[in-house]
């Protein structure tokens, strides 16, 4: 399967277009970039519906700031800026979640498939779900698309010193949480032995 | 990642559950059919440039230009119109990459022509209206040929 990347290179022509309002070059955009947008976007909110709509907001706030681009860094990046913003706002106005510890463990079956159960459970994705919107940001941002503190900070709007405790914080968890996975896992797998006499 | 046993960035790229295009679509501008100069100075350095190049390829490419003398102006101006077309679409797959700048200028010039296509459908016979294209294909050749200009290779394989 493909793996994720936000990194694709635009050529002028088609963004020269795009400036001048032309629908086909602004759709050509849209269709190069959909998948990894609505990805970034879905991993932070962790749900379809507000990723869909992160990605149609983004969009078109893409589309009417595309004057806006300097082209001094790559078209990608400033794109992928714009979608993670939206995502963060969109954070924002939802209800707080639960945070990873207030999750209880997956409740995991004690069959014979248990192992590749704990495998489909120990999902990366999932543990990424488990944590609060907020250290998913930073970890996200910071681990996949390869932001700076700095940058993170800058994006959510508060300290470089607190997005890195949140990363180590996240990492943290997450490492606690597969830990947890993987011993209930091997519990799983093993048979009661039954001793006949 | 060495931090912790997962492996995040190969997690797989997602399609969205429906196609936004039509959202976003009815949410864009007008598109603005006629070049806008947005600096006086700019367009008309660019347009300098681009004369001066297509002066340069068209010494170059006597082939290009006219045509049988029992021609009548018009059909010069389509014998004339075509032939660019063929040299355009010669360039457009050599010249792979143009710079901004250029494109910019590139996207202007073929928007240009193809609100004159739309007008040549409905008066296919008016001189006027060739000639207007001719004049807009040399332009967009002349881009074409700056880039051709540095690139002996290239300029000798068209």
């Amino acid at each position: 399967m493909t793996g994720y990347s936000f990194q694709i290179e635009l050529d002028d022509m088609t963004l020269a277009r795009a400036r001048r309002g032309d629908r086909q070059a602004c759709e050509r955009i849209f269709r190069l970039f959909e998948r990894p947008a609505y990805t970034l976007a879905y991993r932070l909110c962790q749900c379809p519906e507000a990723a869909q709509d992160v990605l149609q907001d983004a969009f078109i706030n893409v589309f009417k700031r595309l004057h806006q681009f300097r082209g001094e860094a790559p078209f990608w990046g400033w794109l992928r800026r714009i979608v993670a913003n939206q995502a963060v706002s969109s954070l924002r106005k939802r209800r707080p979640e639960v945070s990873l510890d207030q999750h209880t463990p997956l409740e995991l079956g004690l069959g014979s498939d248990d192992q590749r159960r704990v495998h489909d459970a120990m999902d990366a994705n999932e543990l990424l779900r488990r944590l609060s919107a907020e250290d998913r940001t930073v970890v996200w941002l910071h681990d996949v698309e390869g932001y700076s503190h700095k940058e993170i900070a800058d994006l959510v709007g508060y300290s470089e010193s607190y997005s890195k405790s949140r990363l180590s914080r996240a990492r943290q968890q997450m490492r606690h949480q597969l830990q947890h996975e993987t011993a209930l896992g091997a519990c799983g797998t093993m048979v009661p032995q039954v001793s006949v006499t | 990642m060495s931090k912790y046993p997962l492996k995040l960035s190969e997690l797989p790229m997602m399609q969205p559950p429906r196609d936004g295009w039509d959202v976003i679509e009815a949410s864009l501008p007008e598109r603005r059919q006629r070049l806008r100069i947005r600096s006086g100075l700019a367009a008309a350095a660019a347009l300098f440039v681009v004369a001066v190049s297509a002066t340069m390829f068209f010494s170059m490419r006597s082939d290009l230009l006219p045509a049988a003398p029992d021609q009548t102006a018009l059909e010069r101006l389509v014998t004339i119109s075509q032939r660019m077309e063929d040299q355009l679409a010669k360039l457009r797959q050599s010249v792979s990459t143009l710079p901004s700048s250029q494109a910019i200028l590139v996207a202007e010039l073929e928007d240009m022509v193809a609100v004159l296509d739309q007008q040549l459908g409905q008066s296919p016979d008016s001189e006027q209206l060739w000639y207007q294209r001719v004049t807009l294909l040399t332009d967009l050749l002349g881009v074409y040929a700056m880039q051709t200009h540095d690139n002996p290779a290239l300029m000798a394989s068209l």
